[in-house]
């Protein structure tokens, strides 16, 4: 039978052999003999199969073939360590199965299949893919490092959530950063974390760099030192009581290198006191630690920068306060005339300056607008200079008939000063510098290279422009100047301006332009404050909250119609959201009429309280129309008058609240019109017909010193 | 108008920055109402960044004051600047509403067991 099924046996891709109870070999098909390096079967027939079975796995082979032969049960697919005959190690896939005759096991035939091949391909799959898996974790580790990093400029918040982070990353018990002192002599621990959370934290240890090799070795050396025995090795020898209380035996020491110079050391004690830091290991912290050492230079830089912007700051804020001083708090009160300026700076420190202040012989008002070239600080400690030197200069006794004689010294001076003394410094400056004569309503001027001030007339129309009658101030010595002169008719008035108002951008670059500037003045005020109130107002929505380039400062003087009052006003359509504004002009308005705080501050409230009532309410089933609000005085007494299209609304007599009531019986509502009457010495309501409302709000006020003196701050 | 709440161990602190008037006024009491809903009825507000409140601005202060009141707790005020202080003079709320100088003493006026 065995001859039969010789050729079928070997001509399966399979190998098979068989063997006597003793493991003797008596068959074996053609593949197998092949396989195991024997051409010729006669060659391995006969053999003990312990022959070509590798020694390790003998044993359990052995174990297999008693239990077949015990059991005469057959054993499935074991993996079956053998042999070829040049020495090569194989694994088979095997099967073995008793060879019976009648009852008796006379031996085993095995199959088997050589699946060396796969079996290293897996393995060989496997390793990659702890590789990759490897690589992502320490991918994912640095990630980690530089997130928290990025994380806060608080160095301490960085570096301990760093020490953490380590401790997840790495097999150790705990991290701790250390940076040198600043005197080198030490290390001093900034940050630790310890997964044990009993373990003392060794947070502001200082550790000193005399006893300490490991450390000075990593800072010298600028390399990582693994120790593999702290308690014993030499060069931790001043930290081996430590070592020893906390267990440390394997610990890697690494340098944190900034910018090419040692900085510190972290310190990582191996969680299993015999771990052997793998070459990986060792690589990864090199990398982190490198992350870790950018983040505290940056924290330290912005540490730095932040001081010194503070300086820079503090430094600016203070110029700023002082520059202030060196502006008019109000304007002086000139009978007859009336005087408003607005001032915007770009920056803290400005280069324009508006000056108002009168001569010894108080007939006589100086009006100064001007334009320091170039800008910041530079600019401001010339705008300073320029302005001492005016008013110093103004201060010679000057006699009616030598005006032009007079200011034309007061500009010759400075101009000479300025060219003279800082040539160097290229600095000069546009101004217009006017002497108005209060009782004649002549104003002689000398216009320096500055943007022509507009005269205009009582209905707004543009009278004339008071043209430069000389360069700029400062450019060289000895400029040629000539003196102007315009005399005020009734009602017209004047406006300057520098060119930060008609250069003001919005977001698209578009500048607000002189032509805007002077069209949008061109039209009737009730005032030089509402006037400027309104421009203000329109260079803001012009430029829409872009950044303001330059300064922006505008001066208007105008002879008044009727001398004794004064009237400010404003229109705006009958909405909430001109509430502000209204409200807002009502206070400046107050302020610039020299009311105390107090006042100006009650004039506010009623504003709010009785448009609020008229927006409201005034309105109801018609379509919202116009509210004007005027702010008129006389002497001892301001008044508010509200005026609007609305229906006939008279303010109700309102019940007074009691305001003595305990808190749960207070009722909301009639709080607005109560503060009217409180506050207000007087209200009456007006039905104008057709169609207009009109409520005049009266308080006797004390008007603040209205003295131009405290402007002298020379 | 810029509303922020701090939340401290026995009140919580609004600060509020802008106008407190007819047009802010709904805002500050939806707000205000909003944390009290949700438990916050010890409060303090800081109204040092409060220039001007009118009596729409009073009417919210009220609310919240009555609002907390009913419910055990209370609305408090610090930073009360000098016009504001006159409307509150003016109105007779300064009897009403406890004022600080600081919120270390608004803090403490609060029992610290209530938090």
């Amino acid at each position: 039978m065995q001859d039969e099924l010789t050729p079928i046996l070997d001509s399966l891709k399979e190998f098979y052999f068989e063997t006597d109870i003793r493991g003797v070999l008596t068959n074996i098909n053609q593949p197998f003999s092949e396989h195991l390096g024997f051409k010729n079967k006669a060659d391995i027939l006969g053999k003990h199969i312990r022959h070509f079975t590798s020694t390790d796995t003998f044993r359990r082979v052995f174990q297999n073939f008693s239990r077949v032969i015990e059991t005469r049960e057959a054993i499935d697919l074991y993996h079956y360590a053998y042999r070829t005959r040049d020495g090569r190690e194989r694994i088979g896939e095997t099967t073995v199965s008793p060879i019976l005759s009648g009852e008796t096991v006379v031996g085993a035939r095995c199959v088997l299949r050589d699946i060396t091949d796969r079996l290293n391909e897996e393995a060989e799959l496997r390793k990659a893919k702890e590789a990759v898996e490897e690589q992502a974790r320490e991918l994912t580790a640095i990630n980690r490092i530089g997130v928290i990093s990025n994380q806060s400029l608080n160095l301490n918040i960085i570096l301990e959530s760093l020490c953490e982070e380590l401790t997840r990353i790495f097999p150790v018990r705990n991290a701790g950063i250390a940076l040198m002192t600043t005197d080198k002599t030490c290390l001093e621990v900034v940050a630790f974390h310890s997964r044990d959370a009993n373990e003392k934290s060794a947070l502001g240890i200082l550790l000193p760099l005399k006893d300490n090799q490991a450390s000075r070795d990593v800072l010298e050396k600028k390399k990582i030192l693994v120790v593999q025995n702290a308690q014993q090795d030499p060069r931790m020898k001043a930290v081996a009581d430590v070592s020893k209380t906390r267990g440390t035996k394997a610990i890697m020491l690494i340098p944190l290198l900034s910018r090419g110079t040692a900085i510190g050391t972290i310190g990582m004690p191996a969680r299993d006191p015999e771990h052997v830091f793998s070459e990986r290991e060792i690589n990864l912290a090199g990398i982190i630690s490198g992350q870790i050492a950018a983040a505290i230079d940056n924290a330290q830089l912005y540490a730095k920068t932040e001081t010194a912007l503070d300086l820079v700051e503090r430094d600016l804020e203070i110029g700023r306060q002082i520059q202030s001083g060196f502006f008019p708090e109000t304007t002086p009160a000139i009978p007859g005339w009336e005087i408003a300026a607005h001032f915007e700076a770009a920056r803290q420190v400005a280069g324009d300056f508006y000056d108002v202040f009168p001569f010894d012989d108080p007939r006589f008002t100086a009006l100064i607008i001007a334009d320091v070239c170039d800008k910041g600080v530079g600019a401001a400690l010339y705008m300073v200079l320029f302005r001492s030197l005016l008013r110093a200069f103004s201060r010679v006794e000057l006699l009616p008939d030598t005006i032009q004689d007079h200011l034309l010294e007061i500009l010759s001076s400075t101009n000479d000063y300025i060219a003279d003394i800082h040539g160097s410094a290229n600095m000069f400056a546009t101004l217009f510098f006017g002497i108005l004569d209060e009782e004649t309503g002549v104003l002689h001027y000398i216009n320096g290279g500055h943007e022509p001030p507009a005269i205009l007339d009582k209905d707004g129309h543009l009278l004339t422009r008071l043209m430069p009658t000389g360069p700029a101030v400062g450019l060289f010595p000895s400029a040629p100047f000539t003196v102007g002169q315009y005399i005020f008719e009734r009602d017209e008035f004047l406006v300057g301006y520098t060119d930060g108002v008609s250069d003001a951008q919005n977001e698209l670059g578009q500048t607000f332009t002189e032509e805007r500037l002077l069209k949008y003045i061109q039209v009737p005020w009730t005032s030089l404050f509402s006037m400027l109130f309104e421009l203000k107002t329109e260079l803001r929505n012009h430029m829409h909250g872009y950044k303001q380039f330059d300064d922006i400062t505008l001066l208007s003087l105008r002879r008044k119609l009727t001398p004794q009052v004064e009237q400010h006003g404003i229109c705006r359509p009958a909405s909430l959201a001109c509430l502000p504004e209204l409200r807002d002009f009502v206070e400046t308005a107050a302020v610039h009429c020299r009311l105390e705080h107090k006042d100006a501050h009650a004039f506010k409230l009623a504003a709010e309280e009785i448009c609020s009532n008229i927006i409201q309410y005034g309105y109801q089933g018609i379509a919202p129309g116009t509210l004007s609000v005027f702010l008129e005085t006389d002497p001892g007494m301001v008044r508010l008058v509200i005026r609007d299209d609305g229906q006939h609304f008279p303010p109700d007599q309102a019940a007074a609240p009691n305001v003595e009531e305990r808190w749960q019986e207070r009722q909301i509502g009639g709080l607005g019109l109560y503060f009217v009457q409180q506050l207000m010495d007087r209200v009456s309501y007006t039905r104008i017909e057709p169609g207009f409302n009109q409520l005049i709000l009266e308080k006797h006020v004390q008007l603040t010193e209205s003295s131009p003196t405290r402007n002298e701050s020379w | 108008m810029v509303i922020k709440t701090e939340h401290y161990q026995t009140a919580s602190v609004i600060r509020v920055t802008g106008n407190i008037d007819t047009m802010t006024a709904p805002n500050v009491a939806d707000y205000i109402l909003r944390e009290i809903a949700g438990e916050k009825i010890r409060l303090i507000a800081d109204l040092s960044g409060v220039d001007f409140v009118s009596s729409a601005g009073l009417r919210v202060l009220l609310l919240a004051v009555k609002a907390t009141r009913s419910r055990g707790g209370d609305f408090r005020l610090i930073g009360v600047g000098q016009d504001v202080r006159h409307v509150l003079e003016l109105s007779g709320f300064s009897r009403i509403l406890r004022c600080f100088d600081d919120l270390d003493q608004a803090l403490a006026s609060f029992p610290s067991s209530e938090a």
